[in-house]
């Protein structure tokens, strides 16, 4: 399975990068191949290309402001292969949020 | 209506994300003066041309940041075509205006934001005809915007806004005695609750509106509590040592440099570990640092927390400091009551993994 992912938190400090790094472990463990970028504070880092977007089966978004090219998801969103939960979420039941994504691609 | 209030929050976050180095800036750039200067009559008087320098580069700051709150918010609503109209309005929300001369501040600034973000939403979905479409995204959708809210605001909104913002510097001002303890407890249980979440960013948006009135006391005391969960559990990692594991220790290392620049979400890491004990302590402790920073007014006059600030304490530095600490020590306290010892040390359990 393919998972993109956004990060965004709103100071972009930290929620940001705990996000990512939470997300990319566990997807790893689970043997899936991941790619999270970041809107933080220093702006936008490891950018994902239309391609890859385009490739996934799952795109999440934990974010907890607006992001910058966000209509780059509007066909994953209009398949419904979109999650969206605050940063926040993310940190905290890490597993519960694969676990969903998974639910999506079944 | 759940859905609702979650957007308009993640736009108010993504216009806070894009003030908040504005005024870290601008407030850093202000301590440098207060530091150096001399404060006649809550006036500050910088001691050279140098720092006159620096004085006026900060204001430029402070008077930016409203119209980029207003514009960001706007923009993640409304997207490109609303920044133009929402920098303007956020600025003219910041200036006194009309026959009445009313400035609506950061409260105005806010409302100005969600209405362009939604008028320019609603206006990019208007069917024109195809001659007209190259006018719209730089003619007449910021033109629009700005004149229909920029009247409207003049005419009709700043009346009910101002009274709003009054009576809200009118309590607060009011605050004395128990009530100024009272709503120290309040930005203490605000700052730890969430650790840097939401609640926190509410406080901070609150403690700004006041310092915009110019009410520093409810600021300086919000600004010393950020800083004590990530202080509390950093401290108490050193001192109980054989209560956390050896993981646990090292996110201590780093809750205490996150402390120092007053970043709460240095105490994510404990919190999601242990909820059930850290919670309740860095409420009770810094609650306590609350109380205490509002009943020793603590005055601060930038927007950012922990001790590398205290350069912008115009009230009580050293209260500042030690409150800080207090709170931070209660915190200790309390985890050494009811955290168990671990039966591993923290070697054992490295080798187990």
């Amino acid at each position: 399975m393919k998972i993109v992912a956004v990060c965004a938190c709103t100071a972009g400090i930290a929620h940001t990068y705990m996000a990512q790094e939470v997300i990319e472990q566990e997807c790893q463990r689970r043997g899936y191949v991941i790619k999270v970028e970041t809107q933080g504070g220093m702006g936008i880092d490891n950018e994902l290309e239309q391609e890859e977007i385009d490739e996934a089966d799952v795109v999440i978004l934990a974010i907890a402001v607006g992001i910058e090219m966000q209509e780059r998801f509007d066909e994953k969103m209009d398949q419904g292969k979109v999650i969206e939960v605050e940063p926040g979420v993310a940190i905290k039941d890490i597993e519960g949020l694969i676990d969903r994504a998974e639910g999506l691609v079944k | 209506m759940k859905e609702l209030g979650r957007s308009l929050f993640k736009s108010f976050n993504t216009g806070i994300s894009y003030f908040l180095p504005v005024i870290i800036a601008s407030g850093m750039l202000f301590s440098f003066t207060l530091v150096t200067g001399n404060i006649v009559d809550g006036q500050i008087i910088p001691s050279n041309q140098f720092f006159t320098n620096l004085y006026d580069l900060a204001m430029a700051g402070f008077t930016m940041m409203v119209p980029v709150l207003c514009a960001y918010i706007a923009y993640s609503i409304g997207s490109k075509p609303a920044l133009a109209p929402a920098f303007i309005l956020g600025y003219v929300a910041n200036k006194p205006i009309g026959e009445s001369q009313i400035a609506t501040g950061f409260i105005g600034a806010i409302i100005l934001g969600f209405l362009v973000g939604y008028v320019v939403k609603w206006v990019k979905k208007w069917k024109v005809p195809t001659v007209i479409q190259p006018l719209m995204p730089t003619f007449l959708v910021p033109l629009f915007t700005t004149l229909i809210i920029g009247v409207g605001y003049i005419y009709l909104l700043v009346y009910p806004l101002n009274g709003f913002v009054q009576l809200m510097v009118q309590t607060l001002t009011g605050l004395s005695g128990v009530n100024a303890a009272l709503l120290g407890i309040g930005i203490g249980i605000l700052a730890a609750a969430d650790m840097g979440g939401p609640c926190s960013k509410a406080a901070t948006a609150f403690t700004l509106a006041l310092m915009a009135e110019g009410i520093y006391g409810p600021n300086g005391a919000f600004r010393l509590c950020c800083a004590v969960p990530p202080l509390g559990l950093a401290l108490a990692t050193f001192i109980i040592r054989n209560r956390f594991t050896q993981e646990e220790k090292q996110f201590g290392i780093s809750a205490l440099f996150l402390s120092m620049a007053g970043i709460t979400e240095g105490a994510i890491p404990f919190a999601g570990k242990d909820f059930k004990r850290v919670f309740p302590a860095i409420i009770i402790g810094t609650s306590v640092s609350g109380l205490l920073g509002m009943i020793h007014g603590v005055e601060s006059v930038v927007a950012f927390g922990g001790l590398v600030s205290i350069s912008g304490v115009t009230k009580g530095a050293v209260w500042y400091a030690v409150d800080m600490f207090i709170g931070a020590l209660v915190i200790v306290g309390y985890l050494f009551l009811t955290r168990p010892k671990l039966e591993v040390d923290g070697i054992k359990e490295e080798k187990g993994e």
